[in-house]
């Protein structure tokens, strides 16, 4: 199981500078030896009262404190088993937020640029590092990266027991590792608080990028209200006296200048209009309002912001009374942004907008702006809600508002044992089914996705809910954190799912199903290697359920009986058989599963009916989100057969038609061919009979139509030519001008505006022709650069010259 | 900014505004002067577009054309003899949400300002320029500029101009980052307003050489295109400009052109006999040095004294080692 992402390190064994961590031996299949017959009737009367009423006849006895799970027992050992953590979380927001331990080691080996041989020795000292790391880490679960691989460098340099020449190389190699380890960052394992710790780091990451690309455009804002109001105090009549005159100069030209008649002589100029007194106000206003918002969006001031967006919400009602004043300040910082812009561009009527300003609320913010509302964070965990708090928390996250849930599980049992509710488990689903929530839930063994989830849930612009497993810590399950999350997801007691309302309308495309293992099966299986009773080493296929999951949780010890090497029992089945058959043949049977304690051993495990219940529940659950994501969806799958049996069936239909159709076409084809046959040999016999030049009596009668056309048909007349308008003649008598030619060069206009003027588009016409004489239009034509004046005739036959004028008009007309 | 605008539910009653909103002093051009027709162009365009006669502006050197911004009821920059191109890349970097058209003339932007000219193509800023070309120097009253025909007489070239005429437009294609080049004769308004319109539309440096008549100085420079209008060659591509039917009617020579090429561009810009008009290179993916160089914060004058007083401080000696004030 989960071979893939985790992997067994290369531990160098002779050169190791550390002693080896003891590896864990496959585990050891024991003989029964004991003799069956006599006790067998009681041995079943006490494992069906274990298995249907929960009680142990030999309670006295105490089960082997140490005991894993089968499959798991090959991850014993966590520290040289390369996986998802530690993880290296970067502090300063422009570096990767969240990276692993792991992969970090892989790519300084890659980037180190040494191949062959120094690679190899590179990479088992790195390896080496890491396992001392985490090592040195698991005394606290998060500590400083810089300081933490400084001591563990030294530490290996001092405990190793090398030659010299060799110690320099362990030397090179930690320093190359060291150096390419991330500065500013935090190293932490996983632990139950994984998921809020994650998500301040994706967040703050969210936050800064998104502020950086709208800070300059609210700096300008900011600075060119300012402008507006700083050219007004110059304008004002208070600017001209002679203080504030020696405050611009400055220093230095005080003895120089007299500014007392500076300002008598400014006093007499022209005084300039100042800013109307509501118009002042509202700009003074709106400057304080956005000014104020400046530290929220990541602009150095020395102002306090309204609220602190860094501030998380530890409960319900915190997080409603922070949304509300959020929400004030919010309205008010966009309205004064509104009000700046309209003012930036002098745009601001008071008739018209007044009112709609008044009426301003959080109704009227746009998309984009309620992204730039700093989401409110509430981070939650499942012990400590009461019931009292749901009601108050489905309505937040079926509201609009950006609120972010971050709900830390630790208890996957619908019963009492962990003292924690059980509904926040179910909080997801639920919220789900709103509809306008984004929701992930995960486990916090894969830091990749929680990652992922988080950062596009800091997007999403409403509220959000990320229910989050990260084991349940001490006291809890028998396994460390990581495997404890992992687990779960394995086991399918917390799937891991998304949710994105963003991403369309459709289930399809806004629910995904992701890093579950083999999501189209019920449960998982995977190859379980051991020792067999005859010291051969063996596998079978074991498959891991919700039970495992429960094995592993010290809380649910009682509810599983490990029994006897010794005990042999028909009545015993694996629990996969027994799922797999028929409630009424269930009965007098007893599941067990297998587990493997701190001695190597592999032992049988029965269960009783309150684990047996829980995996039915977990397995109905997954079957729902089965169909939710679309994995063997049932309306798909009916309406497939339905679709499927018409068409087979249309299928059919036409294949008999199709026969049928050939069949008759055979028949036909077969007669008109009998029949061509036998009227050919006729014909051969008639015509050897008949004498040469007659008509074969076979041929048909040639038909001549001897209809002729009807007179209708005859050629129907050309149709008449529309007369162009374009083309009909203009009276060459009055003048007139191209104007769409004419290039505005004022010739004709500056020679006799009486006559000629601009149209529209500042191109010339004929204003008046009557009121000049035939000459100056004559002129105008003749000065015209592009020749667009015609004279036409002359209005007044008793002008003087008339002849000569008629004669140089000739051309332009 | 930050798409509220539009999303705003604020609905801003628009202003209209007239072609005679965006005039300003009366023309004292000479009448017949090709800067009339450049004028109307130009401020038809600005009605066309309805620009804020407030947020666009007009910049230009010294010349008869530079007096173009007087004539606009717009902002404007009558600046020094070639400098326009400087001027007006400053008006755009500091603000760039003006509109920003240059007018040179021939002696303007190709003989003093020659160096802006060649670094404003390859900065390549949004804005129109403008190249009034009517070969001489009107202003100082028939001098030779550098796209004076060879021969020709001048006051300061009594016995003809010695050298061969520059080619405006093979200077501009052959810059590094060049994205728009087009001729046009002022006489035909139609392409005139078309290619202006163009060049308002692209995104980086437009810029439009526009053959220019001076009807005082040089009355006769254009008589072989005028009197034979085959003479021009207008450039038929796809993405070009489409003459309307009354202009095509009198224009009829074309020149099939792809303006993407820009080894194409410069062979029709080299052409001897035919005067191209149009656009002869386009290519909107140039980066433009306004985007490129736009400031991500600003630089307030309070920033800027607290930065300098740091500085200030590093040098300064204090009194009984006490700190620079306010550490």
């Amino acid at each position: 199981m989960a071979k893939d992402s985790v992997q067994k390190a290369e531990v160098a064994a002779k050169e190791s500078p550390l002693p080896a961590a003891p590896v864990p031996g496959l585990p050891r299949e024991i003989l029964a030896t004991g003799d069956k017959s006599e006790k067998s009737t009681e041995i079943l009367r006490n494992l069906l009262n274990f298995h249907l009423h929960g009680q142990r006849s030999d309670a006295s006895t105490t089960d082997p404190a140490d005991l894993w799970p089968a499959l798991l027992h090959p991850f014993r050992d966590m520290r040289n088993i390369r996986y998802e953590f530690p993880l290296l979380v970067a502090s300063d927001p422009r570096q990767k937020p969240v990276q692993s331990l792991s992969s970090r080691i892989d790519e300084i080996v890659e980037e180190s640029g040494l191949e062959g041989d120094p690679k190899e020795r590179l990479r088992r000292h790195a390896y080496q590092f890491e396992a001392a790391l985490k090592g040195a880490l698991a005394e606290n679960s998060s500590a400083n990266l810089t300081q933490l691989a400084r001591q563990v460098g030294d530490k290996m340099l001092a405990s190793a027991t090398l030659e010299e020449s060799r110690k320099s190389v362990l030397s090179l190699d930690i320093d190359t590792v060291l150096a390419g380890l991330p500065q500013a960052a935090e190293i932490t394992d996983t632990s139950p608080d994984i998921a809020p710790k994650l998500y301040r780091s994706v967040a703050t990451r969210h936050w800064a990028m998104q502020c950086l690309q709208w800070q300059a455009d609210l700096e300008q804002l900011v600075h060119g209200l300012g402008d507006i109001l700083r050219s007004d105090a110059e304008n004002r009549p208070e600017a001209r006296s002679a203080d504030h005159l020696r405050n611009v100069l400055g220093t230095g030209k005080g003895e120089d200048l007299d500014f007392e008649r500076m300002s008598a002589m400014l006093a007499k100029t022209r005084q300039a209009d100042i800013l109307p007194e509501p118009r002042s106000r509202r700009i003074i206003e709106a400057l304080a309002l956005l000014k104020a918002m400046l530290p929220v969006y990541g602009v150095d001031s020395e102002l306090a912001p309204p609220f602190d967006p860094a501030l998380y919400a530890g409960d319900v009602g915190e997080a409603v009374v922070q949304w509300n004043l959020r929400q004030i300040a919010m309205v008010e910082f966009f309205r004064a942004l509104r009000i700046a812009e309209l003012e930036l561009e002098n745009h601001y009527d008071p008739a018209k907008h007044d009112r709609f300003f008044e009426e301003f609320d959080y109704t009227h913010l746009s998309a984009g702006e309620r992204a730039l509302c700093p989401p409110v964070v509430l981070e939650l965990s499942q012990q400590g809600l009461d019931a009292s708090a749901a009601g108050a928390l489905l309505e937040l996250l079926d509201s609009d508002a950006p609120i972010k849930v971050i709900l830390t599980l630790n208890a996957m049992d619908e019963d009492e044992f962990s003292g924690s509710p059980a509904w926040p488990a179910r909080l997801a689903g639920a919220v789900m089914s709103l509809g306008s929530a984004f929701v992930f839930q995960g486990t916090g063994s894969n830091p990749e996705a929680l990652q992922e989830a988080f950062s596009a849930g800091a997007a999403y612009p409403g509220p959000a809910l990320f229910s989050v497993y990260a084991g349940t810590g001490a006291g809890g399950s028998e396994l460390p954190p990581y495997l404890d999350a992992a687990s779960a997801l394995e086991a399918r007691t917390l799937p891991c799912y998304r949710f994105d309302p963003s991403l369309g309308a459709e289930q399809a495309t806004r629910m995904v199903l992701m890093n579950n293992p083999r999501p189209e099966q019920t449960w998982v299986s995977d190859i379980f290697s051991y020792f067999n009773a005859a010291g051969e080493e063996s596998a079978m296929e074991l498959t891991f359920t919700h039970a495992d999951f429960l094995l592993a949780d010290r809380r649910w010890r009682k509810e599983f009986w490990v029994l006897d090497h010794d005990l042999q029992e028909e009545a015993l089945l694996p629990l996969v058989e027994f799922l797999a058959l028929d409630v009424s043949q269930r009965v007098n049977r007893v599941p067990y599963v297998l587990a493997v304690d701190a001695g190597h051993e592999i032992r049988r495990v029965a269960i009783n009916y309150r684990v047996l219940k829980q995996l039915l529940s977990v397995a109905n659950r997954w079957r729902a989100l089965q169909e939710a994501g679309g994995v063997d969806n049932s309306h798909a799958r009916i309406l497939l057969a339905t679709e499927r049996t018409r068409l087979e069936s249309e299928l059919q239909a036409k294949t008999v038609e199709l026969q049928q159709q050939t069949e008759s076409q055979l028949d036909q084809n077969l007669g008109e061919l009998t029949r061509e046959i036998v009227t050919r040999i006729a014909d051969q016999l008639i015509s050897g009979a008949s004498v040469p030049g007659m008509p074969v009596a076979s041929a048909p009668p040639v038909r001549r139509s001897q209809v002729s056309a009807p007179a209708a048909l005859e050629e129907v007349a050309a149709p008449v030519e529309e007369a162009d308008e374009d083309d009909a003649p203009i009276s060459l008598d009055e003048p007139y001008i191209d104007s769409v030619l004419c290039t505005t060069c004022d010739d004709c206009t500056k020679m006799a505006p009486h006559i000629f003027a601009y149209d529209e588009n500042k191109q010339a016409y004929i204003k008046d022709a009557t009121s000049g004489t035939f000459q100056e239009l004559v002129l105008a034509a003749e000065k015209c650069p592009v020749k667009i004046i015609h004279p036409g005739k002359p209005k007044n036959p008793a002008e003087k010259n008339l002849d000569e004028w008629i004669a140089r008009a000739q051309p332009f007309n | 900014m930050f798409g509220l605008k539009s999303e705003s539910i604020l609905k801003l009653d628009e202003e209209y505004h007239e072609l005679g909103d965006y005039a300003g002093k009366e023309s004292r051009w000479c009448p017949g002067c090709g800067d009339n027709a450049i004028l109307a162009a130009t401020q038809k365009l600005c009605r066309d577009k309805q620009l804020a006669p407030e947020k666009t502006v007009f910049v230009s050197g010294i010349g008869c054309a530079a007096r173009f911004p007087h004539y606009m009821g717009t902002y404007g920059f009558h600046g020094l003899h070639g400098r326009a191109l400087p001027v007006a890349q400053g008006v755009k970097i500091r603000r760039p949400d003006l509109n920003v058209f240059v007018n040179m003339g021939d002696g303007d932007c190709c003989s003093i300002g020659t160096a802006h000219w060649i670094h404003a193509i390859r900065m390549n800023m949004k804005m129109v320029a403008m190249l009034h070309d009517n070969n001489i120097y009107g202003l100082t009253k028939n001098q030779a500029s550098p796209t004076t025909p060879i021969g020709r007489n001048t006051a300061t070239t009594p016995h003809g101009s010695l050298l061969k005429a520059m080619n405006p437009l093979t200077v501009t294609l052959g810059v590094t980052n060049v994205s728009f080049v087009a001729q046009v004769v002022e006489w035909i308004p139609d392409l005139l307003y078309k290619v202006i319109e163009q060049a308002f539309n692209h995104k980086g440096f437009a810029f439009v050489r526009i053959l220019q008549r001076c009807p005082h100085f040089m009355p006769t420079l254009w008589d072989q295109l005028l009197a034979n209008p085959d003479n021009l060659a207008v450039l038929d591509s796809e993405n070009g400009v489409q003459l309307s039917d009354a202009t095509a009617k009198v224009y009829k020579t074309r020149i099939a052109h792809d303006n993407s090429d820009l080894h194409a561009a410069r062979q029709i810009a080299s052409l001897e006999d035919k005067v191209p008009l149009g656009i002869l290179y386009r290519d909107e993916s140039v980066p433009t040095y306004d985007e490129l160089k736009r400031p991500r914060r600003l630089h307030a004058p309070e920033l800027a004294e607290a930065v300098l007083n740091k500085s200030f401080d590093r040098f300064g000696i204090f009194p009984n080692n006490a700190g620079p004030i306010g550490d």
